[in-house]
């Protein structure tokens, strides 16, 4: 170990406050100086072993991150757009349509069709208009597939 | 004489105490002998070179190879100067914290080690610009960190043979902004 030794302080007439540390004589990375054809055969060489498998490493890095890419992209169309069919590889008619009903925006249900409630019943021409109205605003009540209404009263 | 020179400010940056001196850079350049015109602080002191102005000899520890623009004897220990760094600005006596460039300190630093290691001798780093003649007392963990460090910055360098201060100091530097307790500054007026 080699002692150097660095002054804190300088006065006017010398240096004061001594610093100690040890430096390592064989770090370094070559403990035997290389003679010069050693350092011509060096200097020749095309590509050195390390550089050349950090190349080859890096190919096959930028290879699988590639991969890795395009088969996310894959994925994601698949689960976006479904699996591609056979014939042409495009969708079918029915994924066309479902397509089309996911992108049109979503249309107001339309008003239910008044009955047609059977003439004997219904005297409908013979009422007049302000009465009828109420009776327009029931019915689709009382037409809903559930029906609750009706099975409660039938088990109360 | 007193002890004491009269620095004119002083800070800790990066583990290192920076004694700093500014002078009037007319007047100084001016002066005829070596040691008042570059090392102001220490006109009249028995100051000497190593070796002619304006020669640079090497001076080697381990792999570690520096040549500092000036090595002093200065009694029983020696002075390291490097004068020709730097960027050649100006340093403001309120702003020169902010001006401060560590690689140059490190530099200064790793090659006083080279001269140390070298002759065996105590020595201290110095750093003269352009108006400011600066004194650097580095700390255990900066000194640990260069002294350990200069085969790892070989390798890194892909340096054969040797490394410099440059090569060494900006290898160090980011390692001791990471150290606890070292990039913080703490500054105090002399």
């Amino acid at each position: 170990m080699i002692q150097v030794q660095i002054a804190s302080q300088i006065t006017p007439l010398g240096v004061q406050g001594i610093r100690w540390v040890l430096v390592d004589p064989t770090d370094s990375c070559n403990a035997t100086v290389p003679t010069p054809v050693d350092m011509l055969t060096a200097a020749v060489a095309p590509v050195e072993p390390s550089a050349e498998r950090s190349l080859l490493s890096m190919g096959v890095l930028k290879l699988g991150v590639t991969g890795m890419g395009l088969g996310l992209a894959l994925w994601t169309a698949q689960a976006w757009l479904g699996a591609p069919t056979a014939p042409g590889l495009g969708p079918t008619a029915g994924q066309r349509a479902t397509e089309r009903a996911a992108v049109l925006p979503p249309v107001l249900a339309a008003p239910a069709p008044a009955p047609t409630l059977p003439a004997a019943t219904q005297p409908a021409p013979t009422l007049p208009p302000d009465r009828a109205a109420p009776a327009a605003t029931v019915e689709p009540a009382a037409s809903a597939p559930a029906a609750a209404p009706l099975i409660t009263a039938e088990l109360r | 004489m007193t002890d004491k020179l009269d620095w004119h400010d002083e800070a800790e940056l990066l583990g290192v105490r920076v004694r700093a001196y500014f002078f009037d850079p007319a007047e100084v350049d001016a002066r005829p002998d070596f040691v008042g015109r570059q090392l102001p602080i220490l006109r009249g002191s028995p100051a000497t070179l190593l070796a002619p102005e304006g020669q640079r000899s090497g001076y080697r520890v381990a792999a570690l190879l520096a040549q500092p623009d000036a090595v002093l004897s200065h009694g029983s220990g020696l002075l390291c100067l490097s004068y020709k760094g730097g960027d050649g600005r100006l340093h403001e006596p309120g702003l020169w914290r902010r001006q401060w460039r560590a690689d140059v300190m490190l530099q200064c630093v790793a090659a006083a080690m080279a001269v140390s290691g070298d002759r065996q001798q105590p020595t201290a780093a110095l750093w003269r610009g352009a108006n400011l003649l600066c004194q650097f007392d580095p700390s255990p963990p900066v000194l640990e960190c260069l002294a350990t460090h200069i085969g790892a910055a070989q390798r890194y360098w892909r340096e054969p043979l040797q490394v410099s201060p440059a090569q060494l100091a900006s290898f160090c530097e980011p390692r001791l902004r990471v150290l606890p307790g070292l990039a913080a500054p703490v500054a105090a007026a002399v």
